[in-house]
């Protein structure tokens, strides 16, 4: 009780701070000066400190089983392993909004330690921004999702943690997925502020550079955990499903990515400032939209975990207050910018860079208008539809491929100066060379369509260019583009090689019978129930005879008391050519006839592996940044 | 001039969104199918999944009251 008293106090003297804060620097808002800064350094801790406790609270809560917390109550069990106690104090709404918070003045926090030589007008608004965007997260957790919020009389137990978020890579997916979204307020408000003191420079770009890599790298592996575990959870056998809420976190991180590139333009020739502003704002008014799709209900989707349209209504009024007031800052302000006249080439670094940047525009104007389409078409003619991977693999593979080709040849251009056209002709006919290996390789397996030629062919291409660049010894190195670039080229390669590769039987089986797919033989040898500490396994047991391998299969169905539900444990065989994935569902209770899919999934592994290794090249500039 | 016209576009635009979103709210998400009412149904003939028999649909629908029952999941 204790505990619950103290997060909740904790959290309104959080918001008290903020207000102080906020009227503090308006008050002083025509002699920033340095003698502010001690001051609202400690202000800007204490408001970090408080949110910190409040969340330390809401953590021990769940690990002493404290039921007088409705949070608690809903979301937890005395059964609970304390590793999923502790990870469901985000594994809900409440807390998952606390720990936004809780990002959020990490954020400034951070930002106010590391932002020394800016002005102390663009600093000062940051901070106004970032407190506005603070006292609007305090207010919506306060009012309407109050993580301490209690319930009468105590209940003797809780109703437990939904079992597919009972998972180590679910548990660590949120804080990771978070620090990514949540931090690009700071890019947001230092640009906006910026922007409005004129300060939008290479000095500028070099400084918010970091928080770019900073919230690209979280984002990035947010969402390949999330992405592993609906793999092997979810049991649906693919990386990718187009489902909301994971478009919803790629949106902010294709302009995230289209940002950095920005960035690194204006860092070096001071220009693209408009672009840059725009894609900071864009990118954290995507996080907050991501938000209000995922928390008010307005969207059906696995992912969906708060469907309360009261809730929904705070967001959206302050998502849009958000947007609104940032074109108004931005068209108030934008006439101001003074971009450095660099008239470049066509075939140089800047116009590849920019021209990407456009394709990865229309790649989000894709996805968004997937996403959002249904609950147009809803409002509007009341005709329910979902729109799937077919209409987002059509409108976006198209312009992958030159796409690719931009990737490739961008990096071996020149800043401003184009390069000679006679010298890249090698690269030219390579790219045709790779264009009749594609078709030889499409051809051999059956599926020598013109779109998939073209898109192994320029992914091939990517590749092997890259590669060539990351082993090439030249005097200016940029390690951490060639690594994240080559990283990128294995991944769509190896997407490509498994979307094309790829082969799945569905089918029903019982105990003793077998069935053959393609050289393989798959029998269902046994079942055998367990009950465990929560839950009652049912494990079936496959033998996969392949030529002259055998391989044995596990696959599980879990049945779960608390709260009960049904889940299936997909069983994966891994090596470094592909994954076998073979997963079963209860037809009837009587557990005769199970519903058996048996997936052979090529280079699986070096999807995820390439996504690290866009991850590391990220992190190599800002450590290598840092030793600067 | 260029500039406020791109501005109050971006305004407008936003509005729009803001209107549809905010009656998406009121709408709920739970799939309930359609009535669907004097459809004549196709004759077709199939195996029953646990004993293998050959049923017709003739024989299943023979009078009205029957349930077609659409499975959707996502």
């Amino acid at each position: 009780m204790i505990f619950n008293f103290i997060g909740n106090y904790s959290l309104l003297l959080s918001l008290i701070t903020s207000l102080s804060l906020l009227v503090i620097i308006l008050i002083n808002i025509k002699s920033l000066d340095d003698k502010l800064d001690y001051k609202i350094k400690n202000l800007i801790f204490f408001q970090f400190f408080f949110v910190l406790v409040s969340f330390l609270s809401l953590i021990i809560l769940f690990i002493i089983s404290e039921f007088s917390n409705l949070t608690v109550y809903n979301n937890s069990h005395t059964t609970k392993p304390l590793f999923y106690k502790i990870s469901g104090t985000w594994g809900n709404h409440e807390g998952s909004l606390l720990l936004w918070l809780l990002i959020l003045t990490f954020s400034i926090f951070l930002y106010f330690l590391f932002a020394k030589k800016r002005s102390n007008n663009e600093k000062f608004y940051t901070i106004i921004i970032q407190q506005i965007i603070i006292i609007g997260f305090s207010i919506f957790t306060i009012k309407t999702s109050n993580p301490f919020d209690l319930i009468n009389p105590t209940p003797l137990n809780g109703l437990g943690l939904n079992p597919i978020l009972q998972d180590p890579i679910l548990a660590v997916h949120p804080p990771i997925l978070y620090l990514g979204y949540v931090s690009t307020s700071i890019i947001f408000a230092s640009s906006l502020a910026s922007l409005m003191v004129s300060k939008v420079d290479n000095n500028w770009a070099k400084h918010i550079k970091n928080w770019v890599f900073f919230s690209w790298i979280f984002l990035t592996a947010g969402i390949l955990l999330g992405s592993i575990w609906a793999y092997y959870e979810l049991g649906w056998g693919g990386f990718w499903f187009w489902d909301p809420v994971e478009n919803v976190s790629l949106m902010p991180w294709l302009s995230l990515t289209a940002l950095i590139h920005c960035i690194l333009v204006l860092e070096k020739r001071d220009t693209l400032k408009s672009w840059s502003i725009i894609l900071s704002i864009s990118t954290f008014t995507l996080s907050v939209c991501g938000t209000f799709l995922v928390r008010s209900g307005i969207l059906n989707s696995v992912h969906t975990f708060a469907n309360d349209p009261d809730r929904g209504l705070y967001i959206l009024i302050f998502l849009f207050f958000l947007i609104f007031a940032s074109i108004i800052i931005f068209f108030i302000y934008e006439n101001k910018l003074k971009n450095t006249k660099v008239a470049f080439g066509i075939l140089t670094k800047e116009s590849s860079i920019l021209m990407n940047n456009w394709f990865v525009m229309y790649f989000l104007a894709v996805i968004l208008v997937g996403t959002i389409y249904p609950i147009f078409l809803e409002v509007i003619s009341n005709h329910k539809i979902s729109v799937g991977p077919p209409f987002f693999n059509k409108l976006i593979i198209p312009f992958l491929i030159p796409f690719l080709i931009f990737m490739s040849i961008g990096p071996n251009f020149n800043w401003i100066k184009n390069v000679k056209f006679k010298n890249k002709i090698p690269l030219i006919f390579f790219l045709i060379l790779n264009i009749i290996i594609a078709f030889l390789i499409l051809k051999n397996i059956g599926e020598a369509k013109l779109n998939l030629t073209l898109l192994l062919a320029a992914s091939i291409y990517l590749f092997f260019t890259t590669f060539k660049d990351l082993i090439k010894k030249t005097k200016f190195k940029n390690y951490s583009q060639q690594i994240s670039h080559f990283g990128f080229a294995l991944l769509i390669l190896s997407i490509v090689m498994n979307a094309v590769l790829s082969r799945e039987i569905t089918t029903n089986l019982k105990v003793g019978e077998e069935i053959n797919f393609n050289d393989n033989k798959i029998k269902f040898e046994n079942i055998e129930i367990n009950d465990v500490k929560n839950y009652k396994k049912l494990t079936a047991f496959f033998t996969i005879q392949e030529n002259s391998s055998n391989f044995l299969f596990k696959p599980e169905i879990r049945i779960y008391n608390q709260p009960v539900i049904i889940t299936s444990e997909a069983d994966i065989k891994t090596n470094i050519f592909m994954d076998r994935f073979l997963v079963i569902n209860l037809i009837k209770e009587d557990y005769e006839y199970f519903n058996v899919r048996y997936q052979e999934k090529p280079l699986m592994i070096w999807i995820w592996l390439s996504v690290l290794l866009i991850i590391f090249g990220g992190l190599s500039n800002l450590l290598i940044k840092n030793e600067k | 001039m260029k500039n406020k016209l791109l501005g109050l576009l971006a305004i407008l635009f936003f509005l729009f969104s803001f209107v549809i979103f905010f009656k998406g709210l009121d709408k709920p998400t739970i799939y309930t199918p359609e009535l669907q009412k004097n459809i004549s149904l196709t004759n077709f003939e199939a195996k029953e999944f646990f004993s293998d028999q050959k049923i017709n649909s003739n024989e299943l629908f023979t009078k009205s009251n029957f349930y077609l029952v659409n499975i959707w999941s996502s």
